[in-house]
């Protein structure tokens, strides 16, 4: 039964895995994104030279003697324990005064949609706390982890005193496992064209006595970090790429900034819209479909562009992570998105299995440049239905709120307004870039309705 | 029969009125309020009479096309959208005008709806008129091209009297999933692009 007297550990599992990931040694990703952690990869045979970490590791030995692991043989704590360390790159993570070690490790039973790492946390006191983690990847959403049941935590101690029972007197911990994923495979945190996971876990000791043995642990029910609303799996999801990091990180993608670029010249100069539909790719990163284009000389589309998916080698409605598109800087259009646009990206949330945070729907014209970016995957794709089989509701209330004769400000703060309305202000976040500084801005409302709040990336 | 269907329809009003009930109230000719028309509840009124200025029958006519728009005013129009599991169904109302219209060209009626009575759930051609504007705002439904467009109608003040109707080509839903609507023909049969209407009546 699981106690009140929960405490925090903080634990820093990356998996390293397969082939792919950067083999940059000491690629420091949280210098490109100022996180506040580092990580680093280190070959087995750089790592077998760092005291702390060798000092760590022997303590986990069932011998009580200092090892170095070796890339030939396998030590005595393999032996112990029974797992082999793949000799692939280590994952070093530094947070909060901790250091920890993500190393691929392979069991007799490891099975062929598991991962497993060894884990050794090592605190500012030289305490280490040590953990098998077994990642068990769905097949059926391109090898995501969607439920917390798929992350198997077991502590490992050879010595009882120095397990965290012992050191914490209690009987259950939650444990905060931060992986990255992309959709074939799954390696480091180094790899910063895909999301980065943080989810909380409670085990707890079978017995409720001092002993976290492997053979022993309980995995509880997840805990909800985010304490969302009705978002299911994706709920528990933190992602350590935040939104706003995705909207920096997708402007300084050179083809999508030309791409914006190109559309918001092309607001100024048609008399129809113009789409691309962005496609993430496990290889070769984001991806454009061809423009797609309204075409007013065909009345049968009119001048609205289609927002449509493609289905090839590369881009498939599995991989899609949203669209840009310009409206017309003539007033003919709306200054913001319509609800059409959203009924079209939350089309496109049904089909993807990509990261949530990835997802992101953009327009421009000469009113700004818009983004939207989704909050709760689950909750929004499962909408559609309900949207797309009342549209005419939505497009009444919609209508209620936005005003295409309205300057953009009034329109900025009816679409707000709308999305509160509407319940769909806990799926979506709007966020704007500004002109001047070129900086994204997350756009809400203050409590009574009456005024945008902007609140800057970074 | 057309008491029956008086009768149901007022039954059916005032369950509506019941469920969804009237929380607050504003004016539409307050613009200081406009921040609170649209909250769940709230019943926003055009207290100043604004619509009766567009209340009529209006014509359209050239060699080929004849097209009228009747306007009338409709009290309450009650607007809500299927919340999703687990969340609170969300409501206002307003006062507004309900469209229907005529559309004949080359001699063929296209359609003719000007004797449908709407009521105020059940509508789908509506508009409303809030201060600082002096126009109409709305969604107008274009039966042959099964196409939902936003209008604005704005009182020209003239003598006889005209409005411009303006039925956006761009601004528009369709009513039809997309697969359905036909290559090459015409996706809307009611003018855009803002058109001079004479008020008939």
């Amino acid at each position: 039964m699981r106690k009140n007297n929960i405490i925090r550990l903080i634990i820093f599992g990356i998996v390293l895995m397969l082939f792919g990931c950067s083999e940059d040694l000491f690629d420091d990703i949280s210098q490109k994104n100022k996180r506040d952690y580092k990580i680093k990869e280190v070959s087995i045979s750089e790592l077998s030279l760092n005291q702390g970490f060798t000092k760590a590791y022997s303590k986990i030995s069932k011998s009580n003697f200092e090892i170095q692991i070796s890339t030939t043989n396998k030590t005595q704590i393999e032996n112990d324990y029974g797992f082999t360390i793949i000799d692939e790159p280590a994952k070093v993570i530094e947070y909060d005064n901790k250091t920890s070690y993500s190393l691929l490790i392979k069991t007799d039973s490891t099975q062929t949609n598991e991962i497993k790492n060894l884990v050794i946390e090592v605190d500012s006191l030289n305490e280490s706390t040590n953990f098998i983690i077994t990642y068990k990847l769905d097949e059926s959403s391109e090898n995501h982890i969607n439920t917390n049941e798929q992350i198997v935590i077991e502590e490992i101690a050879f010595d009882p005193n120095t397990n965290i029972s012992s050191r914490y007197n209690s009987d259950c911990m939650d444990v905060i496992v931060i992986y990255c994923s992309d959709a074939s495979k799954y390696c480091g945190g180094a790899d910063t064209q895909h999301g980065c996971y943080r989810r909380t876990t409670t085990i707890c000791s079978a017995s409720g006595a001092s002993d976290f043995g492997a053979s022993e642990n309980v995995l509880t029910s997840p805990v909800d970090i985010n304490h969302g609303h009705g978002g299911g799996g994706e709920s528990l999801e933190e992602s350590l790429i935040t939104p706003c990091d995705d909207l920096t990180s997708k402007d300084s993608n050179a083809e999508f900034s030309t791409k914006m670029t190109e559309l918001k010249t092309k607001a100024s100069n048609q008399n129809f819209e113009s789409a691309f539909t962005m496609y993430q790719n496990a290889s070769l990163g984001l991806l454009f479909s061809n423009e797609q284009v309204g075409n007013p000389n065909d009345l049968y589309t009119g001048g609205q562009v289609e927002l449509n998916i493609n289905n090839d080698i590369l881009s498939t409605p599995y991989n899609s992570v949203g669209f840009i598109h310009c409206h017309l800087d003539n007033g003919s259009t709306f200054g913001v998105f319509s609800f059409s646009d959203i009924l079209g990206f939350s089309q496109l949330a049904g089909y993807s299995t990509r990261p949530v945070v990835e997802f992101g729907l953009y327009v421009t014209s000469a009113s700004g440049t818009f983004a939207i970016k989704i909050k709760n995957k689950i909750a929004f794709k499962n909408y559609f239905n309900v949207m797309n089989g009342t549209q005419s509701h939505f497009e009444t209330e919609f209508a209620k709120h936005v005003k295409k004769t309205d300057d953009v400000n009034k329109q900025k703060k009816g679409f707000l307004k709308f999305l509160k309305e509407n319940n769909l202000e806990n799926m979506l976040d709007l966020y704007e870039k500004d002109t001047i500084t070129n900086i994204w801005e997350k756009l809400t409302l203050n409590t009574n309705g009456t005024q945008i709040v902007e609140e800057p990336c970074n | 029969m057309k008491k029956l269907f008086i009768y149901l329809f007022l039954l059916c009003s005032s369950i509506i009125y019941a469920q969804y009930p009237v929380i607050t109230t504003t004016s539409l000719s307050n613009p200081s309020q406009e921040d609170q028309h649209t909250n769940s509840g709230n019943y926003a009124m055009d207290t100043e009479n604004e619509r009766q200025q567009f209340v009529g029958l209006w014509r359209y006519t050239t060699s080929d096309v004849l097209f009228e728009v009747k306007i009338l005013k409709l009290d309450k129009l009650f607007s809500s959208t299927t919340p999703p599991s687990g969340f609170e169904r969300k409501y206002s109302y307003m006062d507004g005008v309900v469209l229907t219209y005529k559309l004949v060209k080359n001699g063929v009626v296209l359609h003719d709806n000007l004797s449908t009575i709407f009521t105020n759930t059940n509508y789908h051609s509506w508009g409303y008129i809030e201060a600082p504007d002096d126009f109409l705002y709305g969604r107008i439904k274009d039966f042959t091209g099964s196409v939902t467009s936003v209008f604005t109608i704005t009182n020209l003040n003239t003598i006889p009297n005209r409005i411009l109707f303006d039925m956006s080509n761009m601004a528009y839903s369709l009513d039809n999933p997309r697969h359905t609507y036909i290559p090459s023909n015409n996706l809307f049969s009611i003018p855009t692009g803002g058109i001079e209407m004479i008020r008939i009546y």
